[in-house]
């Protein structure tokens, strides 16, 4: 591989170095457009030649040239026009804008521009104008739905939740997914730090990007595209070009932007009213204890006397903040059901003001582009969840000399949010509201709590499992308070009490240089820096659930900074009549540096202030920990690309580097080809097909393990059990302890083999556009952190074992079905089927990759990727149910694999129908045959509160229930009867509690079909007519009116399938009391000066 | 300017090939380090060891054998005597990869040092562990364990060849740590009056017994631990992760799953089912292992400042009660007077902690009164512990402690998923939670 790579590079060489011409007269001209405007940049080539030149900023262009030469003018977006070289010196041109409004262009995976009729990969375009519409607060949140090939799924309806995207199918197991995200040729973090079944929704570092400051999105879907990136490109490059100031016209333009976006939550729980928090029909009484059952098995609601709860006042009692006391409750009286009450405290309607100006500006030698974006979300949520971003750009382009330009690109972003505790997590937002009994009032949820001697607990915390409130006792021996606090937090105290923060101060610095060596020959040097700092801090006053229970704070500082070198030259040669060819050789030296500081503080020492700094308990009580990491990469590529008369077209790449995370593994080499035929000439009725292409490729990309994955290392130690008990190692002596990973000094990279083919075709004088793609990509050597036999001494070796295939199809359909001067329709339709299926897992069974124990997301080998493994049911060997002896259902022994969260196949459907300065346009997209695990419906049959356990139904004969016990014939009971095979049972409260619910051995009856089809967005705009504005100086003033998220079709009840528990973790289709998603009205002004 | 146009290409070039330096020496883990001394690590071993007897596996033979009740989610399945294989891969974990591979990582280096007292109590740690293991899965991997470039599949050994490999061990570490007392490398994890020759003695006889070697429990017991204070136990603080498991459990993590209403030990405390011998102490003893719930539905196991799992309450590793009783039992099995003296050193011990009345027996040496009387002593003092487990399975049950359901008690823990999912060598077929071990 080595010679190889040596080989072509010198033939490279070769090319680069070659030789000189004739030189007879100078030809001197101006190139103008149909207006008459200058066109500055116009390529102008001496046909069979490689000697050219461009037009300057006037247009103007010098060559020289021998009588009979043939002048070539090409521009992007205009037809190419041949001149022969006669007598006359001064040749001015007129180019001809390409009718075809279609001859997209896009960018490559180095950063320049090429036409989408030359691409032989499938590369998408997404404009600044669809951005724009999707009314979304994330670039990548706003990407869904535009292309094929691409599933984005957002973490949540959270404030500046981040999102999951995934192109093609999933490729690695343990490495990187995210894309690689080049914008202005630096090379960006999209790290989403977190995101586990518990915490808070976290940002996608790519969302930090000011929306309004992008011109395009390239999507580089295909290996061979991406292949110049070598190791890191194989999820797949999404190349972001930002607005800069243009080449002539108006010497400056302002552009503002303002809009009100108004968020709710789109779906909700159902919760039964009709019985109270109690067991076995028996109302909780809080007697004198003050931990309260969390189930809702009570009597009704509705039978209860009526009037006030009896209580008594002798003894502990709570003072909520408005004065209202709580006593313990000896006989429940009040027939209220809160849920519409609890309900209305925790949800209200979201609000963001976002405004955007933007100024540009043209010179003599310099254009200039700055940008200052505020965008200021209030979530959804009555207390603290909100997301503020301000961010500033400045893109400068300056001509030094004619020769030389120097671009710089470059942000600064300030993020700062309150984030709220979601998920499998004491202190979840959903946790505490869903389980909250119907007959429980939640509203009053902080005040005093006085304990039958008087002795006050201040800021005191009252939950439906603790209605008198956390109370306190002072032990003297240790000098600390120690809390009882409720089992689950209330709702509103997860959202006003504890305090979830995190800034982020990040700039993206990007010079670039380029120098024109000769007319033909350009140099570019460009460096990058990426570097952000995001602090975090989490509060939990004491009195909190669970690890808060005496108050918990922490704070993690994670910087993380890359950098990028690249620098290269590019150039095209004519090396025969009717071969073109264009060449890219260049060196690339990339580093990351990772840094996270973390430190917790438990168990506070004055917990009665908001203190949101370290200091507040005892050493013993306050850890901190550190991780760093720093890797490298320097590679040298090469990009080739021929055009054989316009009608074949060849592409090859080839990427040789080495990568600090592997050692040992020597130069790695990354080829890959592509082959184009244009068919268009041959077509006999241009009329019909305008246009065609076929295109084939090969490509290879890999992925690099995480660093240090190579040695066995001796680590701080420290056990703990799945159910979280456990002993802390740096309190018992700090032991150390030989790593439970096994390291594997032979690790090499994945690697990402892909072959495509595809074409791309339009009829009906461009009216209509139809491309279609079919991949075989396939992951060889992915590495797997393999389980080893506990008793072999470690829990797991990192392995390059398993092996991974994608298959799909892409499709692409769009047309503008009317094109009038008043009125234009136009549709798209976009279609992605990927298949994906884990072909090798070297002999382990499974593994997990997010999820819980019990029903998880993970790889087995025959399985399509993140399938989802649990427990069912036992069956015997003609499937039929195995009963215990009351006639129920029992668990397998072993956890099986019961439904996939991929889908079959996601479509979606764009329209926009303008007319006059209207413009209407909807998107509607589709995700069909995902399942997910709805692990919060399990749970909410569990505790009682899901309505389907709320019926009550007479017995037809004597039936038992789960647990055995007899229920007579006639007898009205709280469940239905059901059979499962051996005659009917009662289903009631002992079946949800153990297998019939989320608690118990079994998920299969959980697992469910989350297909869903939503109107993702619904736009008006108008534009303004332009003499009606011109009075105000505006050159373009627009308002409009945007619903996002407006229709949910789906089977899934209480929660948008498109959420995620784990975030954008690999791990997909897992449910669990996560935080819900939003639908969203925005109205916006766009006014341009 | 073509000159310069090959010059800069070919400074590109070597730049970026001859740039191997550039991405050199850079993958050695900054965050952890690459060797360690054995008197670092002996702690780790003991963790491990101290979570298998004190964790999950205690708290699932608690409910098995009706010490405690499952009341909440997970834990009332596994009060049906419902659990899968995924459950028992924390007890694999925390045995060999935490504990056996760190001790027998420690014993290696301790060697190559020459420190022979470390290997020994190192050996101690990973005797007792592997003992554990076997005794509650049956065959186990032994011979072949932790030594992954060799056996990446290490083969199961019968459960009789390892508990006969724990006493060879035991044995081996007996001469290595001569007459040191068993403070010596226990850190703040474990505390003991007793030399770790002592602490050998008294696994040797808890093996034994588990094995039915009664003759040799009997002389290994008579050279265990011979006061109360020497009792080996996991010692705790009110820092977080840091307390009684027990209590971490019920109070930190799982409010809840953990009860002990109408277990068949609170039945023996509270008068429900009458005891082998009347005791009054056992009222004291009530309250010290259970509160009543404040609905007075039920109860717990007392996690309370004065409760049997206290924040700070000690566990026991191996304790002076358990080897005494041990000997009462392999007295009385082998026709040896001193089972009568054993057990009630015991209960006169038992009356000084609560300071209540535990009566001597009345029963005569070598009866099965008398060793229906130790077993139940042994059942009811040994809260929390696995050995009453072990006891109830190797006697068929002959205190006749009711199942939680059905007519049988779990007769062992079933292999792990994890084990299953990588290690051709587990036993199939798949034995079930009902089938004994070998040696049953």
């Amino acid at each position: 591989m080595k010679i190889n790579l040596k080989g072509i590079l010198t033939l490279f060489l070769a090319l680069v170095v070659q030789l000189s011409f004739a030189q007879e007269k100078t030809i001197t001209g101006t190139v103008t457009d149909e207006a008459g405007l200058p066109l500055p940049g116009v390529n102008i080539l001496i046909k069979g030649t490689i000697k050219g030149s461009q037009s300057d900023i006037d247009g103007k262009y010098s060559i020289e040239a021998n009588v009979g030469d043939t002048l070539v003018f090409s521009y992007l977006g205009f037809n190419s026009q041949s001149v022969v070289v006669k007598d006359a010196n001064t040749i001015n041109v007129t180019m001809v804008e390409d009718v075809s409004v279609l001859d997209e262009v896009i960018i490559n995976a180095l950063g320049i521009e090429k036409k989408k009729d030359d691409d032989l990969s499938s590369t998408s375009i997404v404009k600044v104008d669809q951005l724009q519409r999707s009314g979304e607060a994330g670039v990548l949140q706003a990407l869904s739905g535009k292309t094929s090939g691409v599933n984005i799924t957002r973490n949540s309806g959270d404030p500046g939740a981040g999102a999951y995207i995934q192109i093609r199918g999933q490729n690695t197991i343990l490495g990187d997914s995210s894309p690689l995200i080049v914008i202005d040729g630096a090379i960006i973090s999209n790290n989403s730090i977190g995101g586990g079944t518990a915490g808070v929704v976290q940002q996608s570092r790519l969302n930090d990007i000011n929306q309004e400051d992008i011109e395009s999105i390239s999507v580089l879907k295909g290996a061979s595209a991406a292949a110049v990136y070598g190791t890191g490109a194989a999820n797949g490059v999404i190349v972001i070009k930002t607005k800069r100031g243009t080449r002539g016209g108006k010497k400056w333009k302002v552009e503002y932007k303002n809009s009100f976006s108004f968020d709710q939550v789109n779906v909700e729980w159902e919760k039964q009213g009709i019985f109270g928090q109690g067991f076995g029909g028996v109302d909780h009484l809080t007697g004198s204890g003050q931990s309260n059952t969390g189930f809702s098995y009570g009597g009704r609601i509705d039978a209860r006397s009526g009037g006030p709860d009896t209580v008594d006042t002798s003894g502990a009692y709570f003072e909520a903040a408005n004065g209202t006391l709580y006593y313990p409750v000896t006989q429940k009286n009040s027939t209220e059901v809160f849920n519409q009450i609890n309900r209305d405290a925790v949800f209200k309607t979201g609000v963001t003001i976002e405004n955007n100006v933007s100024l540009s500006h043209s010179g003599e030698d310099s254009r200039t582009f700055v940008s200052v974006s505020n965008w200021d979300q209030d979530g959804i949520y009555s207390g603290a969840s909100d997301y503020r971003r301000t961010s500033l750009r400045m893109n400068s382009d300056i001509d030094i000399t004619d020769k030389f330009i120097l671009k710089m690109s470059s942000t600064y972003v300030n993020i700062e949010s309150n984030r709220v505790q979601t998920g499998s997590n004491l202190n979840g937002l959903y946790l505490g509201y869903l389980r909250t009994s119907p007959d429980f009032d939640m509203r009053d949820y902080v005040g005093t709590y006085f304990s039958p001697s008087g002795v006050p607990t201040p800021n005191s915390h009252r939950g439906y499992r603790q209605l008198l409130g956390s109370s306190r006792t002072f032990n003297a021996t240790n000098g600390t308070f120690s809390y009882n606090s409720p089992a689950y937090n209330n709702p509103l105290w997860t959202i006003n009490k504890q305090k979830n923060l995190n800034e982020v101060n990040r700039f993206i610095f990007a010079p670039e240089l380029n120098y024109e060596i000769n007319d033909n020959l350009l140099l570019t040097g460009r460096y990058s820096l990426d570097y952000y700092q995001d602090n975090r801090i989490n509060y939990w006053p004491a009195g909190s659930a669970g690890d808060g229970t005496n108050g918990l704070f922490s704070e993690d500082r994670i910087t993380e900074s890359n950098q990028n070198i690249n620098l290269f030259v590019s150039g095209s040669a004519n090396i025969l009549d009717d071969l073109r060819m264009d060449y890219t050789v260049g060196t690339q030296f990339f580093q990351n540096k990772y840094k996270r500081l973390s430190a917790e503080e438990t168990n506070f020492t004055n917990p009665d202030e908001v203190f949101l700094n370290l200091g507040n308990a005892t050493s013993a009580n306050s850890n901190a920990s550190d991780f760093i990491s720093l890797t490298r990469k320097s590679g040298a590529f090469a990009l080739l690309n021929f055009d054989y008369k316009n009608e074949f077209l060849f592409e090859l790449t080839a990427r040789g580097e080495y990568v600090s995370s592997l050692p040992n593994a020597g130069m790695i080499f990354y080829p890959s080809a592509s082959a184009g035929w244009n068919f268009t000439r041959h077509v006999e009725d241009t009329n019909v097909i305008s246009f065609g292409k076929l295109r084939l490729s090969y490509g290879e990309v890999g992925i690099e393990p995480a660093p240090y994955s190579t040695e066995t290392y001796i680590s701080t130690g420290g056990v703990f059990s799945g159910w979280g008990d456990g002993y802390e190692g740096a309190l018992y002596g700090n032991p150390l302890s030989q790593s439970a990973t096994r390291g594997n000094p032979d690790l090499k990279e994945e690697r990402i083999k892909e072959f495509e083919i595809g074409f791309d075709t339009r009829f009906f004088d461009n009216r209509l556009s139809l491309s279609a793609t079919y991949y075989n990509r396939t992951s060889e050597d992915v590495l797997l952190e393999l389980p080893v036999a506990p008793s072999a001494g470690f829990g797991t070796q990192l392995v390059n074992a398993a092996e991974i295939s994608n298959k799909g199809v892409e499709l692409d359909l769009s047309g503008t079905i009317i094109n009038t001067a008043d009125l234009q329709w136009n549709m798209n339709i976009s279609y992605t089927r990927n298949v994906s299926l884990v072909e090798d897992m070297a002999g382990s069974a499974y593994f997990a990759l997010n999820g819980f124990t019990s029903n998880s997301s993970g790889v087995a080998e025959g399985q399509p990727f993140g399938v989802l493994r649990g427990t069912k049911y036992a069956r015997d060997s003609n499937g039929d149910l195995i009963l215990n002896a009351n006639g129920f259902p029992t668990a397998s022994a072993t956890e099986d694999f019961i439904s996939d969260p991929n889908p079959e196949w996601r479509g979606g459907l764009g329209t926009s129908v303008s007319y006059k300065g209207f413009r209407l346009s909807a998107l509607l997209e589709t995700s069909q045959g995902n399942d997910v695990w709805n692990g919060t419906k399990g749970v909410l049959y569990f505790f009682g509160i899901h309505p389907d356990t709320a019926v009550e139904t007479v017995a037809s004969q004597d039936l038992v229930n789960s647990a055995g016990d007899v229920i007579p014939s006639g007898t009205t009971f709280r469940g239905f009867e059901q059979d499962f095979g051996a005659g009917p049972v009662a289903v009631d409260g002992t079946w949800w509690r153990g297998n019939g619910g989320g608690f118990g051995d079994v998920g299969e009856p959980f697992h469910e079909d989350a297909s869903w089809t939503r109107l993702r967005e619904l736009s008006l705009f108008y534009t303004i007519p332009a003499d009606a504005i011109a009075k105000l100086g505006l050159t373009n003033a627009e308002i409009g009116i945007t619903g996002r998220n407006l229709i949910l079709w789906t089977d899934i009840e209480g929660f948008d399938p498109d959420n995620n528990l784990t975030g954008a973790s690999k791990g997909r289709g897992l449910e669990y009391f996560s935080n819900p998603g939003t639908k969203s009205f925005i109205t916006t002004i766009r006014l341009t000066f | 300017m073509k000159k310069f146009a090959y010059i800069l290409s070919f400074i590109v070039l070597t730049m970026g090939l001859a740039c191997e330096s550039y991405t050199e020496d850079l993958n050695t883990d900054p965050n952890q380090f690459s060797s360690a001394p054995p008197e670092l690590i002996i702690g780790q071993a003991q963790l491990g060891w101290m979570q298998l007897v004190t964790s999950n596996s205690a708290r699932y033979a608690g409910i098995f054998m009706n010490h405690f009740t499952g009341e909440d989610r997970q834990y009332i399945t596994v009060n049906e005597y419902s659990t899968t294989a995924s459950d028992y891969d924390d007890t694999w974990d925390d045995a060999y990869v935490d504990g056996i591979t760190q001790a027998q990582l420690t014993k290696n280096l301790a060697l190559d040092t020459g420190n022979n007292l470390l290997a020994g109590i190192a050996q101690i740690c990973e005797a007792a562990i592997f003992g554990e293991m076997a005794a509650l899965f049956g065959d186990i991997p032994f011979s072949e364990a932790n030594d992954i470039d060799n056996f990446p599949n290490p083969a199961y050994d019968s459960q009789a060849s390892v508990l006969a490999g724990v006493q060879a061990l035991l044995d081996d570490a007996i001469t290595k740590v001569g007459s040191e007392p068993a403070s010596i490398y226990a850190g703040n994890r474990l505390s003991s009056d007793a030399t770790w020759a002592e602490i050998a003695h008294s696994l040797k006889a808890r093996y034994y017994l588990i094995a039915k070697d009664y003759s040799n429990a009997l002389t290994s017991a008579r050279n265990g631990i011979s006061t109360p204070e020497g009792s080996l136990v996991s010692l705790h603080t009110t820092s977080t992760n840091t307390e009684n498991l027990y209590y971490q459990f019920m109070v930190d993590e799982r409010d809840g799953y953990l009860g002990a209403t109408e277990s068949h030990l609170l039945h023996l405390l509270n008068g429900t089912v009458a005891r082998e011998i009347a005791t009054p102490g056992d009222a004291e003893r009530l309250d010290f292992y259970f509160t009543p719930y404040s609905g007075g539905t039920g109860h717990a196991p007392n996690v309370t400042v004065n409760g049997v799992f206290a924040e700070t309450a000690s566990m026991n590793i191996i304790s002076y009660e358990e080897v005494k009783l041990i000997e009462a039992e392999a007295a009385n099995r082998t026709g040896d007077p001193g089972d009568v003296a054993a057990f009630n050193e015991v209960r006169s011990y038992l009356a000084s902690v609560y300071n209540s009345s535990f009566p001597p027996t009345t029963s005569v040496t070598g009866s099965t009164d008398l060793l229906r009387e130790i077993l139940e002593e042994k059942y009811i003092t040994l809260i929390g512990e696995l050995q009453p487990f072990h006891d109830i399975r190797r006697t068929d049950n002959i205190l006749n402690v009711p199942p939680k359901t059905g007519n049988v008690i779990p007769q062992r823990f079933i292999y792990p998923q994890v084990e299953i999912d990588t290690n051709p060598n587990v036993p199939s077929p798949l034995p079930t939670l009902f089938d004994p071990t070998p040696i049953n």
